[in-house]
C-alpha cells in the first residue's frame, strides 16, 4: 500500500546577493518517488545532491530563503506541500517522524531523557504525566536501552553517540508514525554501532509496517537495509529502484560511477572514476544535469533526459539507454 | 622488505591530564615502524587514538612515555625549533579541507606556504614551483588565484596534498584524510595518493576508522582498541583471517557496498571502558565474547601470528585454531 | 535555512561577478545590496557620513565664527540669522555643534585607535600563549573592570592634567582591556582550529603564526567592536568636559556646550543644551547602529540569536 508518493517536486532557494542581485539556486528540480508501507527506501547521492532538502521539504521543515516552488506531497491522501503550517505542525511528531543526523545536539540539554519523551508525546495524545512517563520507559526499552527506568531520568550529556540516538529514535517511534526519515542515522558513529541502530530502525519498520525513508552517502547502508533506492544528482532522482538490481547492475552512468567509487568496487591506477565539484546549483546545464561530467554525454543531452524503463520497475533517467 | 624504517615507534604512550592526579590515558604502549614506500594504515573507532598517534608522531603533542625515532634521529624530546627544521620531511594532511586551510589565503598562497618556509627560493622560482605542484595534485591552473571559499572539497585536499609534498618530504601522516569527502571524490584523492607514494616513495601513515579505504590503499594494518593495538598484520592477512576477535566484530560490522555479501555479524556487547581509569587487563575484555578471567588479569602482549603479524590476546591460539582449518 | 546553516561541503560554491559591469555601477550594486541585507548599517553609515562631511567642510558650513562672541546677542533664540540661536557669551549655537563635529571624530578617532593598537596585539598574544601572562593580565583587566569607568575617568584625567591629548590618551587605556577581551575571544577558538594545527604541521614559527594565520581571522570581533567604542568614546569624551573635566568652555565642545547650556534650562533658554545634546545623540546613534549592523553582516549566526 503507498504510503507517501512525492510527485514533481520543485524546492529553490532565493536571495538576494550583496550585490543586490536576486539569486536562484534550483536545489531541487522535479524529485519524484512513491514509498510503500513496511519498507525502506534509502535516498543516495553526493553534497548538493538534496538529499536532506528532500527531508525538510517533505516535513515542511524549509526555512526561508528555501521554498517549494512547485510539486504534490502526497501522504495519506493528503498534499503536504499546500498544508497551511499549523495542521502540517499537528502531523510532524505524530505521524510524520525525522531522525537527524546529531543526535546530540538534537536534546534538550536542560530535560531529563524521560521527560523530553513524554513531552513529545503529550503534545499529540491526551495522557496524563505518569502514563506519558510509562510510555516514554516503554519506548526506551523497545529501542534496546539497557535499565530504561534509569535511563529515563539520565541527562542528555551522561549518553554515549550511540545511545543518543537511540533516545532520538524512540522519540521519533513514540507516537507511533506512519512515516519515519531518518537523515544520516549514523553518520559520526562507530562501525559496530552503527549496525545496531540500523538493525533497530529496520526492525521497527518491519513489526509496525511504517514506511522509512534513510538517507546517506553510504552506499553500504543502503545495500544492507534499504529495499528501494533513489539516486540523486543536482536535485533530481536520476534512477531508481531494488536496491539489489541497481546496485548489482547500474545503468545512468552518475550510479554507474558512485559504485564503481565505493571501496569494494575501486581499482585504484584505472581512472574509471569521475569527480568533480558539486553541481553549481545556480547554473545548471539545460537539460540532463549531469552531462558537464558525464562520459557518454552527447548533443543531445541538452535536451531533458527521458525516463527509461528497466526490469523490475527500475526506471534510469538517461538519452542512452534502450527499454528492457 | 629490510630497509631500515623511515619511522619506528617505541611503546609510545600519551596521557592527557585532567586535573585531580587523573588523566585521560589517550595512548598506551604503541609500537609500530614504516619503511620508505610503505603505508601503514591506524584504524579504530572514536576514543582508539589514532589520531593523538598521528600527532605525536609529528611531535605536535608530546610524547608522555616511549621513543620515536624519525630518519635515524630520536626526536622524543627534540627542541621546539628542531622540530620546526624536521616539518620538511614529515608532513601531515588533516580529516576536514575546509577548515585545515587559511581561509584569507588563496589556493596560490597555501601552496607556496611550505617552500617560503623551507626552501631559500626566489619569488619567481617559487611561483613556478607552486605551479608545479598543482599539476602533480591535478588541479587546474585557473583554480590558484582562488579562495577555499570558492574551491570545492576534492579541490582543497589536492591543495593540501600539494602543501604536504611540497618540501619531498620522508614521512607523511594522513589524518582520515578522506573521510569527509564525496565517494567519487574520495576515489581521486585515494588515487592521487598511490601516485604521489609511486613517485616519491614516501612513507605513509594512513589514519581512518574506514577498513574499506585501507584494504585499497595500506600494506600494513594496525588495529587500535582504546589506544592500545589489538592485530598488527599485513593487509591482506587482516581482511582473509582476522585474528584478534575486536578486529573480526570491526570487519564484521562494516557494511559492504555489494548487497550480496554479508558476513556473520559479531554483534559487541558490554560497556566501553573509561579512558581516565583503564582496567588492569585486556582493554577489550569487556566487550569480548571469548574474555576469561585470565583476559580480566594482566594486560596481553602482542604475540606472533602463523600467518604473519601479531595480536594482543592471550586466547589466540585456540580461538584461531578452528579458524586456522576452515581457512 | 540560510546558506550558511548548510555544512561547508553543501554551501553552493559562489560564483564570481560577471566583469562586464562597469566598477561604479558594481560599487553602486553592493551598496544597494548591503543596505538591503542591514538597514541598521546603512542608516547608521549614512549618520557618520553625514557628520564626517560635516566635519571636513565646517568652514564652509558655519554661518559665523563659533568663538566670536555678539556681546549683544546674549542668549537669543533661534533665529534667521543664528539658526540654533546663541549662548551665554553670545556664540552661534549652530556654528559651534558644527565645530563640535571636529572635536567628536578628533576624539573618538585617535582614541580607538589607541585601544586597538594597545589591546589587538596583547589579545592575541595573551589568547595563544595561555598560562600565567594570560591569567595575569585577565585578572589585571578584571579588576580594572570593578572600578565605575566614568570614575577611573575621571580620576586618572584629574592626575594627569586636563589636555585634550590626555583624554585622548585616557579613553584609549579604557578601550584597550575591551580590545584585548574580544580578540583574546576570537584567539581561543581558532587557536585549536585546523588551520592553525596545519600552519603548525607546515613548520611556520610563532611569530607566523600569530600574525600571518591568526591575526587576519581574529580581527572581526574587534573591528565590529570599533564602531561601538567611537560611539562610547564620544559619549565619554563629551561626559567629561560635562563633568567638568577635559575640555573646558568656550571651546565649542558638545559636553562642554551642554554644561554651559544646562544652566540656562531652568531659566527657559533650552537652546543652548538642547542642539548640541541632539548632534552628541544622533552622533552616538549612528556609531553605535553601524557596529550593531557590521556585526550582524560579519557574523550572520549572531542575529537569529537576538
Amino acid at each position: 500500500m503507498t504510503l507517501l508518493t512525492v510527485e514533481n517536486l520543485h524546492t529553490h532557494f532565493v536571495s538576494r546577493s550583496l550585490d543586490n542581485e536576486i539569486r536562484v539556486a534550483r536545489a531541487l528540480n522535479g524529485v519524484g518517488f512513491s514509498l510503500e508501507r513496511g519498507r525502506i527506501l534509502g535516498l543516495v547521492g553526493e553534497t548538493g545532491a538534496g538529499k536532506s532538502l528532500t527531508a525538510l521539504s517533505i516535513m515542511g521543515l524549509l526555512k526561508p530563503p528555501a521554498r517549494i516552488v512547485e510539486g504534490r506531497i502526497d501522504f495519506e491522501g493528503r498534499d503536504l506541500a499546500a498544508m497551511p503550517p499549523d495542521e502540517l505542525n499537528r502531523l510532524r511528531g505524530d505521524r510524520l517522524a525525522l531522525i537527524v543526523q546529531n543526535p546530540r545536539a538534537s536534546l534538550d540539554p536542560l530535560a531529563r531523557i524521560g521527560e523530553q519523551l513524554a513531552r513529545v508525546h503529550r503534545a499529540h495524545r491526551k495522557a496524563d504525566v505518569a502514563t506519558a512517563h510509562r510510555r516514554a520507559v516503554e519506548m526506551l526499552a523497545a529501542v534496546g536501552l539497557p535499565d530504561p527506568e534509569r535511563r529515563a531520568r539520565s541527562w542528555p550529556h551522561e549518553l554515549s553517540g550511540g545511545m543518543a540516538q537511540r533516545v532520538l529514535i524512540a522519540m521519533a517511534l513514540i507516537n507511533e508514525p506512519q512515516l519515519v526519515i531518518a537523515d544520516e542515522p549514523t553518520t559520526g558513529l562507530d562501525v559496530t554501532v552503527q549496525a545496531q541502530i540500523l538493525d533497530l530502525i529496520q526492525g521497527m519498520v518491519r513489526a509496525r509496517g511504517l514506511g522509512a525513508i534513510v538517507i546517506t552517502h553510504d552506499l553500504g547502508v543502503v545495500a544492507h537495509y534499504c529495499d528501494d533506492i533513489a539516486v540523486m544528482y543536482a536535485g533530481s532522482i536520476v534512477e531508481q529502484g531494488a536496491t539489489r538490481d541497481v546496485l548489482a547492475d547500474p545503468r545512468h552512468p552518475y550510479t554507474i560511477n558512485l559504485v564503481d567509487s565505493t571501496p569494494e568496487r575501486l581499482k585504484i591506477g584505472s581512472g574509471r572514476v569521475f569527480g568533480g565539484a558539486p553541481p553549481n546549483l545556480f547554473a545548471l546545464p539545460e537539460g540532463c544535469h549531469y552531462r558537464l561530467r558525464c562520459p557518454r554525454a552527447t548533443g543531445a543531452c541538452a535536451a531533458p533526459p527521458p525516463w527509461v524503463a528497466g526490469v523490475g520497475g527500475r526506471l534510469t533517467r538517461c538519452h542512452h539507454l534502450e527499454p528492457r | 622488505m629490510t630497509a631500515v624504517p623511515i619511522l619506528s615507534v617505541e611503546r609510545l604512550g600519551k596521557r592527557f591530564p585532567i586535573g585531580k592526579g587523573q588523566s585521560v590515558h589517550a595512548v598506551n604502549d604503541v609500537s609500530f615502524e614504516i619503511r620508505p614506500g610503505q603505508t601503514v594504515g591506524l584504524v579504530g573507532e572514536s576514543g582508539s587514538g589514532k589520531s593523538t598517534i598521528g600527532r605525536t608522531v609529528l611531535r605536535l603533542l608530546e610524547p608522555s612515555a616511549g621513543r620515536i625515532v624519525f630518519d635515524g634521529q630520536d626526536i622524543t624530546s627534540l627542541s621546539e625549533s628542531g622540530c620546526r627544521a624536521l616539518r620538511a620531511r614529515m608532513q601531515m594532511v588533516f580529516q576536514d579541507p575546509w577548515s585545515s586551510l587559511n581561509p584569507r589565503h588563496s589556493a596560490r598562497r597555501l601552496i607556496e606556504e611550505p617552500l617560503l618556509l623551507h626552501a631559500k627560493l626566489g619569488a619567481a622560482e617559487r611561483r613556478a614551483r607552486a605551479e608545479a605542484l598543482a599539476e602533480r595534485v591535478h588541479l587546474d591552473r585557473a583554480m590558484l588565484d582562488r579562495l577555499p571559499s570558492e574551491l570545492s572539497g576534492g579541490q582543497l585536499q589536492r591543495i593540501c596534498v600539494a602543501r604536504a609534498i611540497a618540501t619531498d618530504p620522508k614521512l607523511i601522516v594522513l589524518d582520515e584524510p578522506t573521510s569527509s569527502l564525496d565517494l567519487s571524490v574520495r576515489a581521486g584523492i585515494l588515487e592521487l595518493l598511490a601516485e604521489i607514494r609511486a613517485a616519491t616513495g614516501a612513507g605513509m601513515l594512513f589514519i581512518t576508522h574506514d577498513l574499506g579505504t585501507l584494504k585499497l590503499i595500506s600494506d600494513e594494518v594496525v588495529v587500535l582498541y582504546l589506544g592500545s593495538v589489538m592485530e598488527r598484520a599485513p593487509t591482506a592477512r587482516i581482511f582473509e583471517a582476522p585474528a584478534h576477535p575486536y578486529t573480526q566484530a570491526l570487519i564484521s560490522a562494516h557494511l559492504s557496498a555489494d548487497p550480496r555479501h554479508r558476513p556473520e555479524r559479531i554483534r559487541l556487547e558490554g560497556e566501553i571502558p573509561s579512558p581516565i581509569s583503564l582496567p588492569p587487563g585486556c582493554p577489550f575484555a569487556s566487550r569480548c565474547h571469548a574474555a576469561i578471567d585470565a583476559c580480566r588479569a594482566a594486560k596481553p602482549e602482542l604475540r606472533p601470528l602463523p600467518g604473519g603479524g601479531q595480536a594482543a590476546c592471550i586466547r589466540i591460539d585456540e580461538l584461531n585454531r578452528g579458524a586456522g582449518t576452515r581457512a | 535555512m540560510s546558506a550558511a546553516a548548510l555544512p561547508p561541503s553543501a554551501r553552493p560554491l559562489p560564483s564570481r561577478p560577471l566583469p562586464s559591469r562597469s566598477l561604479p555601477m558594481r560599487l553602486a550594486r553592493r551598496v544597494v545590496g548591503i543596505a538591503r541585507r542591514s538597514p541598521t548599517l546603512a542608516i547608521g553609515a549614512g549618520i557618520i557620513l553625514a557628520f564626517a562631511l560635516l566635519a571636513i567642510f565646517h568652514g564652509w558650513a558655519m554661518p559665523h565664527d563659533p568663538v566670536r562672541a555678539y556681546p549683544t546677542e546674549v542668549l537669543k533664540p533661534p533665529s534667521a540669522r543664528f539658526w540654533f540661536g546663541t549662548d551665554g557669551n553670545g556664540m552661534d549655537v549652530f556654528s559651534r555643534v558644527i565645530y563640535g563635529t571636529l572635536y567628536a571624530f578628533g576624539i573618538a578617532l585617535p582614541s580607538v585607535a589607541i585601544g586597538l593598537l594597545l589591546g589587538v596585539p596583547i589579545g592575541l598574544w595573551t589568547g595563544y600563549r595561555g598560562g600565567m601572562f594570560d591569567e595575569t593580565t585577565m585578572r589585571v583587566i578584571d579588576a580594572l573592570r570593578v572600578f565605575p569607568i566614568i570614575i577611573l575617568a575621571l580620576a586618572i584625567v584629574a592626575a594627569t592634567g586636563q589636555s585634550l591629548v590626555n583624554v585622548i590618551f585616557v579613553i584609549g587605556l579604557i578601550d584597550a582591556p575591551i580590545f584585548v577581551r574580544v580578540v583574546r575571544a576570537e584567539v581561543l577558538a581558532l587557536r585549536s582550529s585546523n588551520f592553525v594545527e596545519a600552519a603548525r604541521a607546515l613548520g611556520n614559527p610563532t611569530w607566523r603564526i600569530l600574525f600571518v594565520h591568526l591575526l587576519p581571522n581574529a580581527l572581526r570581533g574587534a573591528i565590529a567592536q570599533t564602531s561601538v567604542r567611537a560611539a562610547w568614546a564620544v559619549r565619554i569624551s563629551a561626559t567629561l568636559a560635562f563633568l567638568g573635566v577635559g575640555i573646558q568652555q568656550p571651546t565649542p565642545e558638545w559636553g562642554a556646550m551642554i554644561r554651559q547650556g544646562a544652566e540656562f534650562i531652568v531659566t527657559g533658554q533650552w537652546w543652548v543644551a538642547m542642539f548640541p545634546g541632539c548632534a552628541l545623540i544622533l552622533l552616538v546613534l549612528g556609531f553605535n547602529m553601524f557596529g550593531d549592523g557590521a556585526q550582524d553582516l560579519l557574523d550572520p549566526q549572531r542575529k537569529t540569536g537576538k
